[in-house]
């Protein structure tokens, strides 16, 4: 990387004085050099317009790296809800399907239990027939056994999860 | 150019009070009407580039406005010392010794912006006087993206973020000179992107 030796541009505009004048307007130069170039720009014109030119340009390059620096923010901002809202969005799908999941094993573990306990104690399960007089119990002591909730016999009629299944037989 | 060339004097930068050569010389009388139209006329043409000017002297949105109303004033009360073909170079010079004189009055009170970001913001400080057209704004952004990414990594941090260079070429890991370099050359062609806006 290499610097133009000419120190006039295409345009014949002075390279030097305008790095000079940048340089002024960025506050980089020592105090004596600062003195040396104000001295100039009492009786350049050229120097008080490069100056100007240096000020429009700093000014020019700061608006624009503010609007990019805003459309990146903006972007990010956007990408960020994009993200935010997917990730709310995947976690209420997670949380109605493991409920979903989380009731029916729920639902499947209590079925196998309750399965379990009747088959223990002999008790006939059957889900269409309404819960009326019917006596749910053909043992001797039926009046002995309490009838289950109705909550608990639709969960006990609820299929047995295979899992469960290979479980109960093991 | 230098106003010296074209036969204007140098005032002193120490004294902006004392008399100067052209207040000695008898200079032909403007009609006030005339200097009024003619002051107005320079302002039309370059007061944009007389405002950045000053605000590239005193850094400082609310005093560059304070040291253009007295460059005017004083453009209106003495316009008429300067030959009309200089009369750009003498405003400006007027306005120089303005600034520097308000700087001095100013910096024992309050410390003076120095922050490049800072003077964009001033810039959009100043209303009354449009700092740039859009365009030239188009033009300078488009110039900026089309900058080698180190060079508009450079432009972005010295300018934007105000680091100095030393402290560029440190986080980056190059050598200052290298840095210096690739501000240079972008300086360059955003300069160019400018001009050919204009």
């Amino acid at each position: 990387m290499t610097l133009a030796t000419d120190p006039l541009d295409d345009h014949g505009y002075d390279r030097d004085l305008a790095w000079l004048a940048f340089r002024y307007v960025a506050g980089d130069l020592g105090e004596a050099q600062a003195a040396v170039f104000e001295r100039r720009l009492g009786d350049d014109q050229a120097a008080r317009e490069a100056v100007a030119e240096a000020v429009m340009l700093a000014c020019a390059v700061a608006r624009a790296a503010a609007a990019a620096r805003r459309d990146q923010s903006r972007t990010y901002r956007v990408v960020l809800a994009l993200a935010a809202s997917l990730l709310l969005a995947a976690g209420l799908i997670f949380s109605q399907q493991s409920s979903r999941k989380g009731t029916a094993s729920d639902e499947g573990a209590l079925a196998l239990t309750w399965s379990g306990l009747a088959q223990d104690a002999g008790v006939v399960v059957d889900p269409s027939d309404p819960l009326d007089d019917t006596p749910l119990i053909d043992t001797p002591d039926a009046e002995s056994v309490e009838a289950p909730p109705p909550w608990l016999v639709e969960a006990a009629a609820l299929p047995v999860p295979d899992a469960a299944k290979e479980g109960r037989g093991s | 150019m230098s106003d010296t060339d074209e036969g204007m004097e140098v005032e002193s930068l120490e004294d902006d009070n004392r008399p100067t050569a052209v207040e000695a010389v008898s200079v032909p009388t403007l009609d006030p009407t005339e200097l009024k139209t003619r002051v107005e006329t320079v302002y039309q043409q370059h007061g944009d580039e007389l405002l950045r000017f000053i605000l590239g002297v005193v850094h400082d949105p609310e005093r560059a406005k304070d040291v253009l109303q007295a460059t005017l004033a004083k453009a209106l009360e003495r316009g008429h010392e300067a030959h009309s073909e200089t009369f750009k170079g003498w405003l400006f010079r007027v306005a120089f010794h303005q600034a520097l004189a308000n700087r001095r009055r100013v910096k024992t009170s309050e410390k003076v912006v120095r922050k490049l970001a800072e003077l964009g913001r001033a810039a959009d400080a100043l209303p009354d006087v449009s700092m740039q057209r859009s365009e030239t704004a188009d033009a300078v952004r488009q110039a900026l993206d089309k900058l080698p990414a180190a060079q508009r990594k450079v432009v972005v941090a010295r300018i934007y973020d105000d680091k100095p260079f030393a402290r560029i070429a440190d986080e980056s890991g190059l050598p200052l000179g290298t840095v210096l370099t690739q501000m240079r050359l972008a300086l360059d062609k955003l300069r160019k992107a400018l001009r050919s806006d204009h």
